[in-house]
């Protein structure tokens, strides 16, 4: 007997395992693995006993093989209802019913409660089967009511409105998505990547419903664990369901009417926008627009309280110009403004379009930088420090003319000098790639002829200046067979430059774009671009036949790309303006307090640095490219005059006094002038120019009070101002002071150009202008 | 800081004359006087504001000192653009800086037409000893040209005060009988304006 009784006992053992682990995955809301494992017990305890009858003339052990059979009939019982919240959970997911959390589901581990559980499953059938079977039915069930996901949540009250609407119009989730893609470097860190609020609002009428219906499920849930096996357990389930419908009925309705009340003051807003205004004067704003912004602007400010308290003291003090600046910054470092979303876009625009374009166009003539090499008589020139440069500079020129007359007819062979002289502190990593430029089209008898060259300047030059080249001429060889390299390779890719103008036409068409269409007509550059566009096609068709034509080709080629280049600057300049004159438009739309002269000028001035800086590495680096002839003139007289003292610039002595030589004299004028480039809006760098010449008049100050105490002489008029600015120019080696100049002349205000910062500006074009032309001399 | 914008009216005066004429002093000796080192700017006697009544009404001069070295003259007209009035400064010892100030006129003239109000200054009259222009030919050459001439010496502050007061109220007439003028309004013309700049200076750089 008792033999027997153990494999029974294992099999009873084993089937409560089974039926243990079906209940585990039936708690975890596993409905479909739960359903099955049942089964297999069911199966298995089945199994069991089919082949014990089969075995034995009769039960073994009774007692046993009766609680095996109610084990199978609970485990069929839990799977028929399985199925059933199986199915309830699909219908569920169909019909979106309010959710409610966990399910009341058996958590009882083994064989005693069993039954229990079976039972309160079945006696609570009605109300426990229309309840969603779990939380994540509540997760992943689409909600039927608005706002659930999708829509922020709002408040559900009397002081500040949510903004139903404000989800749905400003935030452009798809294009914003999109549009931050081609986002690099400082411009991403700067604008917000994504639009999404980080703030937090206060729940909406159906949120705090679902809230409450939890507490509820979960008071629920308690309770019935007290009352276990009770009667009044299904009233209980129900009264339970009765009030969880309630409460999202209630919710409903509330959000509703908040919806209500929103699209109601929408309408208000627009209507009140039309009684004040019906376009503003002389900006690019159809009306329609200026009031729906105006309406934006202002359902803004119900949930951003602090702007209602900046409108309040603008309507006072509408003339303070420093508070217009603050409330101008504010609201352009607020993201989720309108105005600042707006303008966001623009630099967005104005980035896409920029960005592919400057990083083409950057990859043609390298940086100029100083010292800039083109032979090696510059490398004299910048090592020396001769105090008698300026005298000394003519016999030189003469010497440069010879070595510039070969350059002049063999382009090539130069180049190659130029990416040898290593001993120079040049941007040597890069003359390759411009070599490959300039040797585009230099033929097999230029590359030959190079040694003669070399041999030639190597002769004439002075001593110290043959033993360099001499050094050099076996690089120079090496350098050669690269150079020949590159022409083949460059024969391959000849026609780039042409599809690169292709693409500016491009840009330059697309330009008018959907932005200001009634700007369209305005677009004059259209048929000049079509001759252009015309010419290149013809050309196309030439390149590669004749080799001869190859060099005035590439002339012209360049050319063009200049005038592409020129045309680019233009529109874009254009462009930006028309942008702030936007922003400022928009401004003017939410506060008409700022509509007047001074005001506009503030707005103006103060949108620079928050428009600008995320956008001014491009814009400058098609300024720089813009300009790059003139830059490259500034950097060789740079080069050339590097050791120059004041006087030889024409500082009067009394303003040399401590010139010592070594000593940097106006050191400050020339730190503070080359901050000028780490600024990111012209109004920051004519600033910039400002401060630099009056470090120039303390320095010239500081020098007499030291020197000669001639405190009389101490003021410095243009006469000597111009000199001192020019070495200070000399001093900063900073070449792309040229397109800085540039950039700001064309961006400045016309009303800040009376005053000193527009002096100033002049001075240091006229110093600008001197120390370039020192080049030609 | 822009000064644009404000109520009252904004003139720019330019200051030309060779360099050791003394216009430097000039000027200074105008703005020192009633203010003593609070209107030095910290650009010191390069660019000048002076704040005016006259009549009652409010005038704000901003006045920009050139230099008068040769070699600085390439970029003359971005200095004297939209100037509404000019000093043009000679000294009365030295025959050739009066040369240089006839043509400046002539520039003058050329660039900015009758627009533009002018007064010729035959500065150091403390050294009417060593004299080298004939007052009579200077005044009549400057009311040949339209302008006023005056006497001036920096060093015994004569001449100065007037000068510079009845310039600012020649301006002033100029710009209330021409009321639709660029100094009205700097916000609506500004475009206009600054793409008509724009050009000959890109033409300028382009050729050097």
């Amino acid at each position: 007997m008792s033999g027997m009784a153990a494999p029974q006992d294992g099999a009873l053992q084993a089937a409560m395992g089974l039926v243990k682990e079906a209940i585990r995955l039936d708690s975890l809301e596993k409905t479909q693995d739960a359903y099955i494992q049942y089964l297999e017990s069911v199966a298995y305890i089945s199994q069991g006993l089919l082949t014990e009858a089969k075995g034995h003339t009769g039960p073994a052990n009774v007692k046993n093989t009766k609680r095996l059979l109610q084990l199978a009939q609970q485990c069929i019982e839990r799977a028929s209802t399985v199925t059933d919240r199986m199915q309830e959970s699909q219908s569920l997911q169909q019909s979106g019913m309010g959710p409610a959390e966990g399910s009341p589901g058996p958590t009882a581990p083994g064989n005693h409660s069993m039954q229990a559980t079976a039972v309160m499953g079945a006696s609570a059938a009605p109300g426990y089967q229309s309840l969603p079977p779990a939380t994540s039915g509540y997760q992943s069930s689409p909600p039927t009511a608005p706002g659930n996901q999708s829509l922020p949540p709002a408040a559900p009250g009397n002081q500040s409105l949510p903004p139903v609407t404000h989800g749905n119009q400003f935030i452009p989730p798809a294009s914003g998505a999109a549009r931050t893609a081609p986002f690099q470097g400082n411009l991403r860190s700067t604008l917000p990547t994504s639009p999404a609020s980080s703030r937090r609002m206060p729940p909406s009428p159906l949120q705090k419903a679902y809230q409450d219906n939890q507490k509820l499920m979960a008071a629920y849930q308690a309770r019935m664990t007290r009352l276990r096996g009770r009667r009044d357990k299904g009233q209980l389930n129900l009264s339970l369901q009765r009030r969880m419908i309630e409460n999202m009925a209630i919710a409903r309705a509330k959000q509703e009417a908040l919806k209500r009340k929103m699209e109601e003051r929408h309408r208000q807003y627009q209507e009140e926008a039309a009684r004040q205004f019906t376009s503003v004067d002389g900006l690019p704003l159809p009306e329609d627009q200026c009031q729906e912004l105006y309406a934006q602007i202002k359902e803004f400010e119900d949930q951003e309280l602090w702007l209602k308290a900046w409108r309040a003291k603008l309507a006072e003090h509408s003339e303070d110009l420093k508070l217009i600046e603050d409330l101008v910054k504010q609201i352009l470092s607020c993201q989720e403004h309108p105005i600042t979303k707006k303008m966001q876009q623009f630099q967005l625009k104005l980035y896409d379009r920029l960005h592919p374009l400057v990083e083409k166009l950057q990859q043609e003539p390298e940086k100029v930088t100083v010292p800039y090499i083109e032979d090696l008589t510059d490398l004299e020139h910048y090592g020396s420090r001769s105090t008698e440069q300026l005298s000394s500079s003519q016999e030189e020129d003469s010497l440069n003319a010879v070595v510039e007359d070969k350059s002049d007819t063999d382009e090539g062979p130069t180049q190659s000098e130029r990416k040898t002289s290593e001993e120079g502190p040049g941007d040597i990593a890069s003359t390759g790639e411009q070599s490959s430029l300039y040797e585009q089209n230099a033929s097999d008898q230029a590359l030959e002829s190079s040694d003669e060259t070399v041999d030639k300047t190597g002769t004439e030059g002075p001593g110290d200046f043959s033993d360099t080249v001499r050094s050099v001429q076996d690089d120079v060889k090496s350098a050669i067979q690269k150079g020949e390299e590159l022409v083949s390779k460059l024969k391959a890719q000849s026609n780039t430059p042409r599809r690169d103008s292709e693409d500016d036409l491009a840009y330059l068409q697309n330009n008018m774009d959907d932005m200001f269409e009634d700007l369209t007509e305005e677009c004059e550059d259209e048929p000049g671009n079509k001759t252009d566009h015309d010419q290149s096609q013809e050309e196309d068709g030439e390149t590669g036949t004749e080799k001869q034509e190859g060099e005035k080709e590439e002339e012209e080629v360049e050319k063009m790309t200049e005038d592409a280049v020129q045309k680019h600057l233009v529109q874009v300049v254009k462009d930006i303006r028309e942008f702030m004159d936007h922003v400022l438009a928009m401004l003017i739309v939410g506060y008409r307090e700022l509509n007047s002269v001074a005001g506009r000028d503030q707005c103006l001035a103060t949108m620079e640095e928050p428009f600008f800086s995320p956008v001014w590495s491009c814009v400058g680096a098609l300024f720089r490219r813009a300009d790059h002839k003139k830059e490259v003139v500034l950097a060789r007289a740079m080069t050339r005059y590097s050791h120059a003292l004041p006087e030889e610039l024409g500082v009067p002595e009394r303003l040399c006094a401590a010139s010592v030589e070594g000593t940097a004299l106006y050191k400050p004028a020339v730190n503070e002038l080359r901050r000028v480039t780490s600024c990111n809006s012209p109004i920051s760098k004519l600033e910039c120019i400002v401060r630099t010449c009056r470090a120039v008049c303390e320095c010239a100050d500081h020098d007499t009070s030291e020197g000669a105490a001639q405190k009389t002489a101490a003021s410095i008029g243009a006469d000597d101002l111009l000199p001192l600015l020019s070495y200070v120019i000399l001093q900063s080696e900073l070449p792309q002071l040229m397109s800085e100049c540039h950039s700001m002349e064309v961006f400045i205000r016309e009303g800040y150009l009376l005053g000193e910062e527009g002096y100033c500006l002049t001075t240091l074009q006229t110093a600008l202008d001197y120390v370039a032309s020192l080049a030609k001399s | 800081m822009a000064a644009g914008g404000a109520r009252g009216h904004q003139f720019k005066v330019v200051l030309l004359g060779e360099g050791c004429v003394g216009k430097t002093s000039l000027v200074l000796r105008y703005c020192e006087d009633k203010f003593n080192d609070k209107h030095i700017s910290t650009l010191q006697a390069s660019f000048l504001t002076k704040k005016l009544n006259i009549a009652g009404k409010r005038v704000n001069l901003a006045i920009w000192d050139t230099a008068g070295q040769e070699r600085f003259h390439a970029l003359g007209p971005i200095y004297y653009r939209d100037s509404n009035g000019a000093i043009l400064v000679y000294d009365i010892t030295d025959e050739d800086s009066f040369q240089k100030v006839k043509n400046w006129v002539k520039e003058l003239r050329k660039m900015l037409g009758s627009e533009v109000t002018l007064c010729i200054a035959g500065n150091k009259i403390d050294l009417e000893k060593q004299r080298n222009v004939p007052a009579e030919e200077a005044e009549a050459y400057a009311t040949s040209v339209g302008a006023k001439h005056f006497h001036t010496s920096a060093k015994l502050n004569k001449g100065v005060e007037e000068m510079f007061l009845d310039l600012t109220k020649r301006m002033l007439e100029k710009d209330t009988n021409s009321k639709p003028d660029a100094t009205a309004k700097p916000g609506s013309t500004r475009r206009n304006i600054q793409i008509t700049e724009d050009e000959p200076q890109e033409q300028k750089s382009g050729c050097c």
